[in-house]
């Protein structure tokens, strides 16, 4: 019969007590699902809020030097969009318009506010898996799109129904996926020319963000610093990718919905760790004439910790795959209730495990001074 | 002649039990002296070892004996480098315990082998385990991995059992496994504290049989706590604690060889044997250079004494003049005039050749006198004429 080298005394002591070890990956498992779903919340708010700046189908941005977020509704003159063409690398400049527009709800007769963004539309301005023939239909005046993830509040929308949008009415052509965050409950897309024609005189040569494409070839960065230099300081420049982080940096920091999540995500660490900690020394305490026999035996002090640590990264890596497949089933059913993204990445992914990991090695490491207090004298007794 | 000849042979049996043991340049396993211990601190101090002194030889089986609270056990961990010495010398394995970091005695502990009453077994690994886990002290190759604890649990007749858990196990079986896994090793010392209490007396005989085997093929020294009868007699040595002293020492073999010195002597051949053993484990040795004096006439007289081996001359003073009366030689005592007449040393006692002598105090011998009548009367028959 072959048999292993080494004993595998941590794993065998873990498997022994089935009860045990059902209850330390329960915990464990449950300590993982807290930090997933504080993780979870913080990143899908991060993730929805910043989810416009991240799909303009752009290669800069140009917006309003007041314009410091996603929420901020100030303009800019559109004759810096003109100003930004007369580069010679510059392709392509598309004003963008966004506000805050009134929708009434058909069955209610309330009206709720809804986000709203127009721009040309052979422009195809947005990466959201807009048909071309869907946004041909917002070329016909008076026609919106509607995002079918918008919250329910809207009531039912259905294709051609005419729904009133600032007090005009407008016909739904069509619809598209996008989704709530937390300062907008929906959203609706609008040609550039139905827009305008609804806007006063006085506001109309006013864009919030003017979308520039460069020819091919062209180094974004220092077309970037050559434009700042050359425009009015009225306006900045922005990649949808730094567009999109400086609007998680703000959701973090100036926000405090963003915070509380990550607050959390910290006070779940440290539940895992006391929770860890408790399984552990349980563990140990029901084992420390074992413990102590180890050590009369000659055992050293660090092959006890290793023994100890051993089996917190066991309970660790263990539970981390049960608490993982229980997140990710609740991620599911969050995102298809409330609209807000709920995604693993691979790096959310590592964050959480190293998260875990640390968790019960921090735990391994308050349990294992009851280990190496067990006094070896004790075992004749 | 014939009790010549008996005399000798029992002298070269001491000799061998006793000689290997004692010969010079054996460097004891165990080796103390001056032990105190106490626990707790201040007003709640409590000494309960004083003063201890002890020499244990590799290749010697020794049995403690005490009452419970006499310190049988603090001296054992202290002995296993399990507590750190307060007080005195001890020398473990050529290895000098007192004032060892905590890591050096965990090193010393190594090569001590430990049978406990409570076995501690991990109750999720198998027999088999258990003794490969005790391995992982040392490096050991992948064979010897897999065919060592295997063999020793053969030999404890655990063949059949060798793949269960403790939890598959009887209160017997467990404890052949912790004593497995206390000689997977083949340490120098073993240390087992009622390792028999849980066999059956075939299974204790075979355990005893693998010390017996293991003291003398690999010189291990092995120290047994028991209070079971039916080991006693692998005993070499037989050490009895009372109240933290050591109240004696006796190597098994010269105990009975001191018995029967005593009873070819005519003055001992009807008392009772249980007696004579009782005398014997009061003995202590002691030795002597060519031309020591034992005892000196006109002294007070307060020990009796045996001659183990050498020779001793007797002599008397007798009109200002030392006298040779008499030779004494292995097997023969002296002493005991001024004890039972309770008057000075009538003679001087010198050692002729190296000697060594096994001595009785007074109260001790006194005792043993009161303690049986037919004893006291027939010393007095003879030395008082009566």
């Amino acid at each position: 019969m072959v048999r292993p080298r080494k004993v595998f005394l941590a794993t065998s002591m873990l498997i022994h007590n089935r009860r045990r070890m059902a209850l330390s990956l329960g915990a464990t498992a449950f300590t993982v699902l807290i930090m997933f779903m504080e993780m979870g919340f913080f990143n899908g708010i991060n993730d929805s809020q910043s989810l416009l700046a991240g799909a303009f189908n752009a290669d800069l941005i140009m917006m309003s030097d007041r314009s410091v977020h996603m929420n901020k509704f100030n303009r800019f003159n559109r004759v810096r969009l003109q100003q930004g063409l007369a580069f010679p690398e510059v392709s392509e400049v598309i004003p963008v318009y966004k506000g805050i527009v009134t929708l009434e709800n058909k069955e209610t007769k309330q009206s709720r506010l809804i986000f709203l963004l127009a721009f040309p539309p052979d422009a195809a301005p947005l990466d959201i898996g807009l048909s071309p023939s869907v946004l041909n239909e917002l070329k016909k005046p008076g026609t919106i799109l509607f995002d079918s993830r918008s919250r329910a509040i809207y009531g039912g929308m259905e294709r051609d129904q005419i729904v009133t949008v600032d007090g005009r009415d407008c016909r739904v052509a069509g619809f598209f996926d996008f989704g709530p965050n937390f300062s907008n409950d929906g959203t609706i897309l609008m040609g550039q020319g139905t827009f305008l024609q609804y806007r006063p005189p006085s506001s109309r040569d006013q864009v919030s963000y003017g979308l520039i494409r460069t020819k091919p070839g062209v180094d974004v960065q220092s077309l970037k610093k050559d434009i700042l230099r050359n425009l009015p300081p009225d306006i900045i420049l922005l990649t949808p990718e730094e567009m999109r982080q400086r609007e998680v940096r703000y959701t973090i920091t100036a926000v405090p919905i963003g915070a509380i999540f990550g607050v959390g995500l910290v006070i779940g660490f440290f539940i895992g760790v006391m929770i860890c900690y408790q399984i552990l020394y349980n563990e140990i305490a029901d084992h420390m004439p074992q413990y102590a026999t180890l050590k009369a035996m000659g055992f050293s002090e660090k092959y006890l910790f290793r023994l100890v640590i051993r089996q917190s990264l066991l309970v660790s890596l263990l539970g981390f795959v049960f608490g993982m497949g229980f997140s990710f089933i609740l991620y599911v059913a969050i995102e298809a209730s409330t609209g807000i993204l709920m995604f693993m990445t691979l790096g959310r992914i590592a964050i959480i495990l190293t998260l875990t990991v640390t968790m019960c090695t921090i735990a391994g490491i308050l349990a294992v001074k009851k280990v190496t207090s067990s006094d070896p004298a004790e075992v004749f007794g | 002649m014939v009790e010549e000849k008996t005399k000798t042979s029992l002298l070269r049996q001491t000799n061998e039990a006793g000689f290997s043991i004692r010969a010079r340049h054996l460097e004891p396993s165990v080796d103390l002296s001056g032990i105190n211990f106490s626990f707790g601190e201040g007003e709640s101090r409590k000494q309960v070892l004083y003063n201890n002194e002890l020499k244990l030889f590799p290749g010697e089986i020794v049995i403690m004996t005490g009452p419970s609270g006499s310190g049988k056990t603090t001296l054992l961990t202290l002995i296993g480098a399990l507590r750190s010495v307060q007080e005195g010398r001890m020398k473990v394995l050529g290895k000098e315990l007192k004032g060892l970091s905590p890591v050096g005695l965990q090193q010393t502990r190594k090569n001590i082998g430990f049978i406990f009453q409570a076995h501690n077994l991990f109750e999720s690994l198998t027999a088999f385990q258990t003794l490969a886990l005790a391995m992982e002290l040392f490096p050991c190759s992948k064979d010897e991995f897999a065919s060592r604890p295997a063999e020793i649990l053969r030999e404890l007749g655990m063949e059949a059992r060798m793949h269960y858990k403790p939890e598959k196990l009887s209160g017997g079986q467990r404890q052949r496994v912790a004593i497995g896994r206390a000689l997977i090793n083949h340490p120098g010392l073993i240390l087992a504290d009622e390792p028999t209490a849980a066999l059956d007396k075939d299974t204790g005989r075979q355990v005893v049989e693998l010390f017996r085997k293991r003291a003398r093929e690999e010189h291990c020294t092995i120290i047994i706590v028991t209070h079971d009868n039916r080991i006693i007699d692998v005993a070499d040595r037989v050490v009895n604690l009372v109240d933290g002293h050591i109240v004696s020492n006796v190597l098994v073999a010269d105990t009975l060889a001191i018995c029967n010195f005593l009873q070819k002597c005519p003055v001992f051949s009807t008392t009772d044997s249980s007696f004579l053993a009782t005398a014997a484990n009061q003995m202590r040795l002691e030795t002597y250079g060519p031309g020591e004096v034992v005892i000196r006439e006109g002294e007070e007289g307060d020990k009796f004494y045996l001659i183990r081996s050498g020779t001793a001359e007797v002599c008397k003073n007798i009109e200002g003049e030392d006298r040779l009366v008499a030779a004494l030689s292995a097997g023969d005592f002296f002493g005991e005039v001024a004890l039972l007449k309770n008057v000075k040393r009538t003679a001087t006692v010198r050692a002729g050749e190296m000697l060594e002598v096994f001595s009785l105090p007074r109260e001790e011998f006194d005792m043993l006198v009161r303690a049986s009548s037919s004893f006291e009367e027939q010393l007095k028959k003879i030395y008082f004429n009566v």
